[in-house]
């Protein structure tokens, strides 16, 4: 109603500054791997394994004595470029789902909106057996299926933000120019819907990390001696049940932050770039 | 006690001034009209009166609504203000509505969220309104969009004077509307208006409209108050000149033959 | 004079309601006609009917004796560009906003191999030089709407649709937009047709009126003529309503319960 209160459920300026720095941090470690991490990623020494933290150490190693903050260190590439491929698969496939959904309108929206429907109503998992079926398993077939699983979020999520653009005087304007419907979508529209889209896209990579996580714990995307994180949490699982928590939690814990920390930062941006009429 | 007083009011953002010693006045009762320009200030003058300016804004100067300061207020105040005293609407209330919630929703929402209302209370107050801007209680279970703008803004002007405020800042409250329609709705407003005593600051970029509307008229440009009269001197060649200025550019219609029956 | 633009018999229903009950007109080269109403009037159905945004359920629109052709394909689409272009009331939604003046000038420019240059374009609406770098959300209103007209204006259209086009603007840059409007169809004799709900705004910049009440034309003639001396009860209404000396909105809105019922005893 009338403007009364500020918009209420609005984050603390300084839980953004501290999620961004810890994927700035995240994304340093993934780049400088080779450079900040005390030991080499797969160096097992037997000598030492399951070892608690300690100055040597600083987190303990696991079953086949390797270092675990050098594992996390390392692992947090293949961890962020899994979800950046996930999603730029993802993206393509669904913006271009979503905007002709929303430029055809009609049977075509219809048609689109079914099927999407039907791929939202299957567990990600199943695209991810069947492009497996048929691809075999490996880093790739991980990315394209669960790509396969997140494009009709976002398709549906950009039929609508295009339906919006679509309305805009500016839109009529180039029609009337001449502009045909491809050009018009692909050169003009598309181009305006990305900054709504990018902060959309920050939150979805929280969820497409911890996915991707998912499977490899599951064993069907990347394959030992990575050291990606859903990875390290399934090889430690054994260590689990002997009372050796520290090398699965650990990994573990760093998806769960650099979730969170996505997700603080997405939704942040999203306010900050979205296009409001 | 005057319902708003505004003294030298100036107010600057870090990259220039938006407004220069802004004074006046609005008696108990009183419509009074704020004229200019876009840029000239009239928005932003309103917007400070509920305590409403831009985060980096220096404000120097005296508000008071109701008795109440505003400029040096503590946040209780300013929400007692926001909540009790003053009220305000917009050019646009589809802007204001949430476009994805019943009406009804929208419309109680001050009662209940401010003032602790119960919903059922709060409705029934929201209707007996609604009943007085001449729309009936079904339009509470719409969505905006099935409204028109004149039904929306009157539904808009219902859910304001929910809390019973002294004053009301409407901001081109009817620039959005056809002429007709704008008529229905400024004269449903000035039914409660006089009812209730309440006082009106009418912030208008149609001089006309403010010389018919309301009471006096202030005419403001580049942040500053550049004329002050009685309203119905804006129509007979009025002295200032910007206020001739503004007077001259509005297109005119051709004087009408007086129709014999 | 010869005509520019004809249309003749344009009808449009929305689920079952009629919002363009065959509407017909002519604007003559260098000619303005005045499409007015409240909102609600089917007004703009009509303009976007002309301009080709919408398809009319019945009726033609011909250009310069041509009737507005269907025909797919790049060549076709910009010939029918050329025919008519639109400006429209938004100043904010009316632009592109990823684009200066200078590139959204030039990208018109571009696509239908015109000779002119941005800086002629910008000349001829009035536009400093220097705007050419800025982008839409650093332009006021006037400006914007500038830019849209040279837009429109850059392929030397036959026919320009305007869409409330001044409404969202301030008196004074409203009374220059309108001069601009009249000199540019002066010395182009391209056709207006200016969609409005302001009486006074219509009376500045059209020849020819046109009176809209739900879908139907209820009046049409000289503008000046119309405007002074009403045939129609609704067009009389709409002229008393304006703000002026004397004006009290309770009497307005009287004539207008008591004219939407003499309509329905007449439907009735």
């Amino acid at each position: 109603m009338t403007v009364l209160l500020r918009p209420a459920g609005t984050r603390p300026a300084w839980l953004y500054r501290i999620c961004a720095g810890i994927l700035v941090i995240t994304v340093a470690a993934a780049v400088f791997a080779p450079i900040v991490a005390p030991y080499e990623p797969s160096a097992a020494d037997f000598a030492a394994l399951w070892q608690p933290p300690s100055l040597e150490h600083w987190l303990g190693t696991d079953h086949l004595g390797r270092d675990i903050l050098s594992r996390v260190i390392h692992g947090a590439q293949p961890s962020l470029l899994g979800a950046i491929a996930l999603l730029a698969f993802a993206t393509v496939l669904g913006v271009l789902i979503g905007v002709v959904a929303a430029w055809k309108r009609g049977w075509v929206d219809t048609v689109l909106a079914r099927i999407t429907d039907v791929m939202f109503a299957f567990p990600g998992l199943l695209f991810v057996v069947l492009v497996i079926a048929v691809f075999g398993r490996g880093p790739a077939t991980a990315v394209i299926g669960m790509g396969l699983a997140f494009a009709p979020v976002i398709a549906k999520f950009t039929r609508a933000v295009a339906l919006e653009e679509l309305a805009r005087p500016y839109v009529d304007a180039y029609r009337l120019q001449g502009v045909g419907g491809v050009e018009l979508c692909l050169r003009y529209v598309v181009p305006n819907l990305l900054p709504t889209l990018a902060g959309y896209l920050v939150v979805l990579f929280g969820d497409g990390l911890m996915s991707l996580a998912a499977l490899n714990f599951l064993g069907f995307g990347a394959q030992p001696p990575s050291s990606e994180w859903g990875l390290m949490v399934e090889e430690s699982r054994a260590g689990v049940i002997q009372g050796y928590l520290a090398p699965a939690i650990i990994p573990g814990l760093a998806i769960a932050i650099v979730v969170v920390a996505t997700n603080v930062v997405g939704v942040r941006l999203s306010d900050k770039l979205a296009v409001r009429p | 006690m005057t319902a708003l007083v505004v003294e030298n009011l100036s107010l600057s953002v870090p990259s220039r001034q938006i407004l220069r010693d802004v004074s006046l006045r609005v008696q108990v009762g009183e419509v009074v009209g704020v004229v200019g320009e876009s840029g000239s200030g009239k928005s932003t003058t309103a917007r400070a009166v509920l305590g409403l300016q831009p985060d980096d804004a220096t404000v120097s100067g005296e508000i008071s609504v109701c008795g109440h300061d505003v400029v040096h207020a503590c946040p209780a105040v300013l929400q007692e203000v926001r909540a009790r005293q003053a009220a305000m609407i917009f050019q646009e209330p589809r802007r204001v509505l949430n476009p994805v919630r019943r009406i009804g929703d929208s419309a109680c929402e001050r009662l209940v969220r401010v003032h602790g209302a119960s919903k059922s209370a709060a409705t029934a107050e929201v209707s007996a309104l609604l009943a007085e801007v001449g729309l009936s209680d079904q339009v509470l279970r719409r969505y905006p969009h099935e409204l028109s703008g004149g039904m929306l803004q009157r539904v808009v002007i219902a859910a304001a004077l929910s809390t019973g405020p002294r004053l009301l800042l409407a901001d081109e409250a009817t620039s959005a509307l056809d002429v007709t329609t704008q008529a229905e709705v400024l004269a449903v407003l000035r039914g409660l208006q006089r009812e209730r005593e309440m006082s009106v600051l009418f912030i208008t970029h149609d001089l006309h409209l403010a010389g018919a509307y309301c009471d006096r008229v202030y005419v403001m440009k580049d942040g500053a108050v550049v004329d002050h009269q009685e309203a119905s001197t804006i129509f007979v060649n009025p002295d200032n000149p910007y206020t001739r200025q503004l007077a001259e550019a509005v297109p005119q219609l051709p004087t009408r033959e007086v129709r014999h029956a | 004079m010869p005509d520019v633009l004809a249309a003749e018999g344009l009808t449009k229903s929305y689920k079952g309601r009629c919002v363009a009950d065959s509407v017909s007109f002519t604007v003559a080269r260098g000619g303005s006609v005045g499409v007015v109403g409240e909102s609600g009037s089917g007004k703009t159905t009509v303009a976007r009917m002309i301009s080709g945004l919408i398809e009319p359920d019945a009726g033609t629109v011909s250009v310069n004796g041509r009737a507005r052709g269907h025909d797919r394909g790049r060549a076709a689409r910009l010939r029918r560009a050329r025919e008519i272009q639109m400006v429209f009331q938004d100043p904010y939604g009316s632009l592109d906003r990823r684009l200066t003046v200078g590139n959204a000038l030039r990208d018109v420019l571009k696509r239908h191999r015109c000779g002119k240059t941005v800086a002629e374009l910008m000349d001829s609406v009035g536009l400093a030089a220097e705007l050419e770098s800025s982008r839409p959300h650093q332009l006021s209103g006037g400006q914007r709407q500038r830019v849209a007209i040279a837009k429109a204006l850059a392929v030397d259209p036959a026919v320009l649709v305007l869409d409330e086009a001044v409404s969202a603007l301030d008196v004074s840059v409203q009374a220059r937009i309108l001069a601009l409007l009249n000199e540019i169809r002066r010395d182009t004799g391209v056709g207006l047709v200016f969609v409005t709900h302001d009486l006074a705004v219509a009376a500045e910049v059209t020849d020819t009126l046109l009176v809209m009440y739900q879908g139907k034309v209820v009046e049409h003639g000289d503008t000046a003529t119309v405007l002074r001396s009403p045939e129609h009860p609704y067009t009389e209404m709409l002229l008393s309503s304006a703000p002026g000396p004397g004006w009290r909105p309770e009497q307005v809105a009287e004539l207008r319960a008591a004219f939407a019922d003499s309509q329905e005893a007449a439907d009735a």
